[in-house]
């Protein structure tokens, strides 16, 4: 089953439309909730006055912070202790962006909540927002005191320090970056940015709750991870231990946008308020200005080499918008030093200085790539712009300078490179875009210039030393199988990656394997889908479980017909002996040991924590045109290659490829965060905030270079987050290819190329070609 | 969101009329897309649908385009498929199938909306524009000034055998235009018009004049440039839209003449 | 207010406010299979066929919908079923949610569009945001369902 390309085994029910998602479960005569929300970027909360809302027929509650417990927590779906700080609450008396919850409404009808929302007033103190991340840190304006922030320094050197708004921090170095550089032939420096990033998946965050029979709150959530959920609901509420349940039924994407509980705890406080359940579906565009967004950012990097070009020295500084929130802040920090720098194995010295400020803006988040994006486009511009200068083909700068299998790398967990074929994805990706033809640009006509550029990428799989999951496979009296796990599938096809391991291990059909997922209730702890996690380190749990039951089936075959449990295998429809002696249909041997005195069912329990991250790779190629007169932009053809180990099923390996890609492209060329002087975020519907369509992209071809992973299941490592990270720097070579405009502020527009093109012209530069 | 206390579809215009008068927060209901764009909130909404208002017909005066005529049966009108109105059909390829079910284009133009590509193509074809009360007017006149709450019943066309281009610069493909140039040659001349500066489309009349004294593209475009107004917004800066203006006029000239 | 109309050719009766779109009207009386994405005519997720003719729900006034017939996937599940295959046999489906909207504006093209080329497929489509896929296994389906052969 390893390297089979099944279909997803709901694919056919979600094509035809059947009840799948949140909104098409949700319980008949449920409640509906509307969020009053902050019109102010910052404020206090003086006075809620709900008289009017409650007394208008229909509504049920009107909630506010004086409803749950204000102690702070962070609204991160992820560690527990979390490294990010904890500085907010389900509710908020201090609000610290535009459309930040004030109160929550329950109505009869959604009509009527929205109505109500109108008769409630709210007094505010308006305080003066930051809204400028650059300026933010120790600017004289904190956004918190000390009673509203909480860290787990036990566990989490984060840097947090809410006096001077700054967030989080991040350091680390190797050698003696100031000397290498010192010491180098060159050094090009550069500062590279990019606005904040909407997730715009299809379905916006959906939530609903019910009481069950015994009282305990039933949350079906668009989620991420069902027990960090469960966690943060329960503390965020103030509840007891065993007071919440968390189902993720389909989710129509999230990427990261639904990472962290934005809507979980209003539901649920609202049914536990209540008893009745309650349904909140965020509208789209609130999706966009009161959940999350990708870190905006700034970052300089210095890049020492030396005149063949070897790097020998990287220092990066960073700074993010972490918005009004820290939730992850940290940790995008963490991915930014220590999922990038080490794709290039020939350094003496690397500095990595982080921070994310604390502004009145959107909370920043999880999104696909977590830091690596942002880090990515910057260090791989300073050695775009480096090949330049030495007027060295690109692709030879990179296989100069990446690392390689077997190689040790300081800043990579266990530090060995284990797998690893970035060498053969360079020079394949050459010679599916016709690299050599084409490199650098050529003239099309008298406004086209036509260009390639590239751009290289690494990421990981799973978080090491801190990612644990389980999963527990039961062999049923049928003689069939049914796979426990607690994992997430977003669509990314999770569910049926897990189910191809647990066949190709157990040796029986996928058919003959039922799963059941993400309920708190009944599937094992998982960590959830985030981190490229899934197929690694959820996959080689589900691996030693299937190994766990099918050595207890062997034990049990020992003892039923009396041949060491060594002799045994599981061959499709029979348990036999190798020696083909004895072959039973394993539904008889299902029967028997569910008869058989003394034998419990068969239950394989599989426990993995992860030692090692070991990175994917990817390798992205475009060919474009760009319009000298008006700087306008298109996209002739985009090869990626991608390392993610062994590829369990190439179908869906190649579609998340496909759609990373265009995700990356999205945030290169068209996607582009606005906020007006006040705070307020402008681009809040698809009509203002463009995501790619069809017409936008080229073709998007993509090849698997496969390398093997010791630690992965068969081999296998993931792939969800890196296949976004390529895009950026390699149209940003492209255009510098094409015009000699280096433009390091995304997204790429026809104007900053055109006001690029003039801007050289005025000083005497020419176009290349 | 679309908001609205009543909802009534008239079948007489006189009936229509009279509602829309009757107050000021009465909402006449086309394709509805841009009354969601901008969170339109009203009293009644008087559906235009059974107004016989969707008919396109070929008369001695030109083609008459009834206001709820959406834009796939614009695109798919034969007599409307040959140069110059082909613009028409170009202009709206960016939208989706679903969009152009929807949009019609009586709503297009009373909504004077900035960066349509619509709108400056009917200026550059010369359209008029007929209301219920106030008869018919160039279409300029009508984006040029403030307009009394009215019906609009058709869009003319006047006879033309000339021929138009269309240029844009957009930041994606299906995203309002940042620019938008149609320039027509026909028996009545050179109209050069362009919309999304980001104000609504205009014509540039010193440009045509200029074209019409046989000046050279590069000449014409540059005075339009000069003549016209514009703004930043997300989008676009004022001194992008200025720089490529004369480039998408030059290169739109350079086509009809080609 | 009380329309008449028909959904997959069954007469309904229903109450419905003056601004109440026909999405949620759907959604409202069981048809899940029509999804919302954002309510502003921009995304494609709710397409359904109205008279034929593949519409976007969200922005349709019910009120409107007096005496038309109505389209839902379940009105051509079998035509459905047999592209959904392909959509699903290029591992397209990821997240779903687009999905039941974007095959009935495939199974509309194919009524529409005689032997289109492969850019003529993608201006149709061009209105169905999709955020999983980046396309590229959409239009490998639609290749393979309606056999378009052009480069």
């Amino acid at each position: 089953m390893i390297r089979q390309p099944i279909d997803k085994i709901d694919g056919m029910a979600a094509v035809m439309g059947k009840p799948m998602y949140v909104d098409d479960l949700k319980p008949e005569h449920c409640l509906f909730v509307k969020v009053l929300r902050s019109p102010h970027a910052y404020a206090e909360v003086l006075h809620i006055n709900a008289e009017k809302a409650l007394a208008l027929p229909g509504v049920a509650c009107v909630l506010t912070h004086e409803d749950v417990p204000q102690k702070p927590m962070t609204f991160a779906a992820e560690a527990s202790p979390e490294g990010s700080p904890h500085d907010r609450t389900v509710l908020e008396r201090i609000v610290r962006f535009v459309d930040e919850p004030v109160a929550v409404v329950a109505a009869e009808t959604e009509a009527i909540a929205e109505q109500a929302l109108g008769l409630i007033d709210v007094t505010y103190r308006v305080m003066e927002p930051n809204l400028d991340f650059e300026t933010a840190i120790d600017n004289g304006n904190p956004i918190y005191t000390k009673e509203q922030v909480f860290n787990h320094w036990d566990v989490w050197d984060n840097g947090n320090d809410f006096a001077i708004n700054r967030c989080a921090r991040k350091h680390r170095t190797f050698g003696d970056i100031q000397k290498t550089l010192a010491e180098c032939d060159i050094v090009m420096e550069g500062t590279f940015r990019a606005p904040a990033q909407a997730h715009a998946m299809m379905e916006t965050h959906r939530a609903f709750c019910y009481k069950d029979m015994r009282g305990k709150l039933v949350i079906y959530s668009s989620a991420q991870s069902i027990f960090h959920v469960q966690r943060l609901v329960t503390e965020g509420l103030g509840l007891p231990p065993n007071s919440v349940r968390v189902i993720k039924p389909k989710v129509g994407g999230a990427f990261g946008g639904k990472n962290s509980i934005f809507i979980e705890p209003l539901v649920a406080l609202v049914t536990h308020k209540t008893g009745r359940p309650a349904v909140l579906n965020l509208t789209r565009q609130e999706c966009f200005t009161s959940t999350n967004t990708r870190h905006a950012f700034r970052c300089t990097v210095k890049l020492g080499a030396d005149r063949e070009g070897v790097i020998k020295g990287i220092d990066v500084d960073m700074l993010t918008n972490a918005g009004a929130h820290g939730e992850h802040s940290f940790d995008v920090l963490q991915v930014a030093c220590n999922n990038t720098l080490p794709i290039y194995g020939k350094v003496e010295a690397l500095h990595f200085w982080g921070q994310a400020a604390y502004t009145n803006t959107v909370p920043a988040g999880a999104f696909r790539g977590f830091g690596g994006p942002q880090s990515t486009f910057s260090i791989e511009g300073a050695v775009s712009d480096l090949a330049y200068h030495l007027k060295m083909d690109p692709c030879e700068l990179r296989l100069k300078n990446i690392i390689h299998e077997n190689e040790k790398h300081p800043f990579v967990a266990g530090e060995v490179i284990r797998s690893c074929s970035l060498d053969r994805m360079i020079l394949r990706g050459k010679e599916m875009i016709g690299w050599d033809a084409k490199y650098p640009c050529r003239r099309v006509d008298d406004h086209t210039i036509r260009a390639v550029g590239m751009s290289i990428a690494m990421h990981g799989s799973g978080i090491w030393g801190l990612d644990s999951v389980n999963a527990t496979v039961n062999f049923n009296y049928d003689g069939c199988f049914t796979l426990f796990v607690g994992a997430c599938d977003l669509g990314t096809g999770g569910d049926t990656v897990l189910l191809q391991i647990a066949s190709e291990t157990l040796g029986v059909p996928v058919e003959r394997i039922n799963i059941v997922v993400s309920d708190s209730d009944v599937t094992p702890y998982d960590k959830g889908a985030y981190a490229s996690s899934t197929t690694y380190v959820t996959g080689n749990a589900v691996k030693i479980a299937c190994e766990d039951v099918r050595k207890k089936m062997f034990e049990a075959a020992a003892k039923l017909y009396e041949r060491p449990a060594e002799d045994f295998a599981i061959d499709a429809d029979f348990v036999r002996t190798k020696d083909g002696a004895l072959q039973i249909p394993i539904l008889t041997f299902a029967e028997t040991i569910c008869r058989f005195i003394g034998v419990t069912q068969l239950v394989g329990v599989g426990g993995w924590k992860c030692p090692v991250s070991p990175p994917p790779y990817a390798a992205g190629f475009v060919e474009l045109d760009v319009d000298t007169q008006t700087g306008a932009i298109k996209l002739l053809d985009y090869v990626e290659l991608v390392d993610c180990g062994t590829v369990i099923n190439p179908k869906l390996a190649r579609i998340q490829a496909e759609g990373g890609v265009a995700q990356g492209i999205g945030y290169t060329l068209y996607e582009d965060v606005h906020y007006n002087q006040k705070g307020k975020m402008l681009t809040d519907s698809l009509i203002q905030y463009r995501i790619p369509t069809e017409m936008d992209l080229p073709r998007i071809q993509t090849e698997f270079i496969e390398s093997y992973e010791p630690s992965g299941p068969y081999g296998a490592k993931s792939m969800g987050e890196v296949v976004f990270h390529t895009p950026a720097a390699a149209i940003r070579e492209a255009v510098l290819h094409a015009t000699g405009v280096h433009i390091n502020t995304l997204p790429i527009t026809p104007e900053k190329v055109l006001m690029g093109i003039l801007e050289n012209e005025s000083k005497g530069g020419e176009l290349p070609c | 969101m679309l908001k609205l206390e009543s909802f009534i579809q008239p079948r007489d215009i006189n009936e229509a009329y009279a509602l829309l008068q009757q107050r000021a927060d009465n909402l006449l209901l086309a394709g509805c897309t841009l009354s969601k764009m901008g969170h339109k909130q009203g009293h009644t909404g008087i559906d235009l649908s059974l107004l016989g208002l969707d008919g396109i017909e070929q008369q001695a005066d030109g083609v008459h385009i009834g206001a709820m005529v959406n834009l796939r049966a614009l695109e798919a009108y034969p007599a409307l498929a040959r140069p110059p109105y082909a613009i028409l059909a170009q202009s709206v390829a960016h939208f989706g199938t679903q969009l152009k079910q929807a949009i019609t284009v009586g709503g297009t133009v009373a909504a004077k909306f900035g960066p349509s590509d619509l709108l400056t193509a009917l200026l550059a074809l010369d359209a008029q524009v007929v209301c219920y009360q106030a008869g018919r007017q160039s279409l300029s006149a009508y984006l040029g000034q403030a307009q009394p709450r009215d019906i609009i019943t058709e869009i003319v066309l006047p006879p033309s055998t000339g021929r138009a281009a269309l240029q844009q610069v957009r930041n994606e493909y299906a995203d309002f235009a940042v620019l938008n140039t149609a320039v027509c040659r026909d028996e009545r001349g050179w109209r050069v018009a362009v919309g999304g500066r980001p104000g609504v489309a205009a014509l540039c009349r010193q440009a045509m004049q200029a074209l019409a004294q046989g000046a050279s593209a590069q000449e014409a475009a540059a005075s339009a440039a000069a003549e016209l107004t514009f703004g930043s917004n997300m989008r676009a800066s004022a001194a992008y839209r200025k720089t490529i203006c004369p480039v998408l006029v030059r290169r739109a000239i350079e086509e009809v003449q080609a | 207010m009380i329309v008449h109309l028909f959904v997959n050719d069954r007469p309904y009766t229903w109450e419905v406010g003056p601004d109440e779109m026909l999405a949620h009207t759907l959604r409202n009386h069981g048809f899940t299979s029509v999804k919302t994405g954002c309510d502003m005519a921009s995304c494609g997720v709710c397409t359904v066929w109205v008279e034929g003719k593949p519409t976007l729900s969200c922005s349709v006034l019910s009120a409107r919908m007096e005496g038309k017939h109505i389209t839902t996937i379940e009105g051509v599940a079998e035509e459905a079923e047999a592209f959904g295959r392909f959509l699903v046999g290029e591992g397209v489906d990821q997240c779903g949610y687009c999905s039941p909207g974007f095959v009935l504006l495939v199974l509309a093209m194919k009524r529409e569009l005689h032997n289109p080329t492969r850019e003529q497929v993608k201006q149709y489509l061009n209105g169905n945001l999709c955020r999983c896929s980046g396309y590229q296994g959409k239009l490998r389906a639609i290749e393979k369902f309606m056999h378009i052969k052009d480069a």
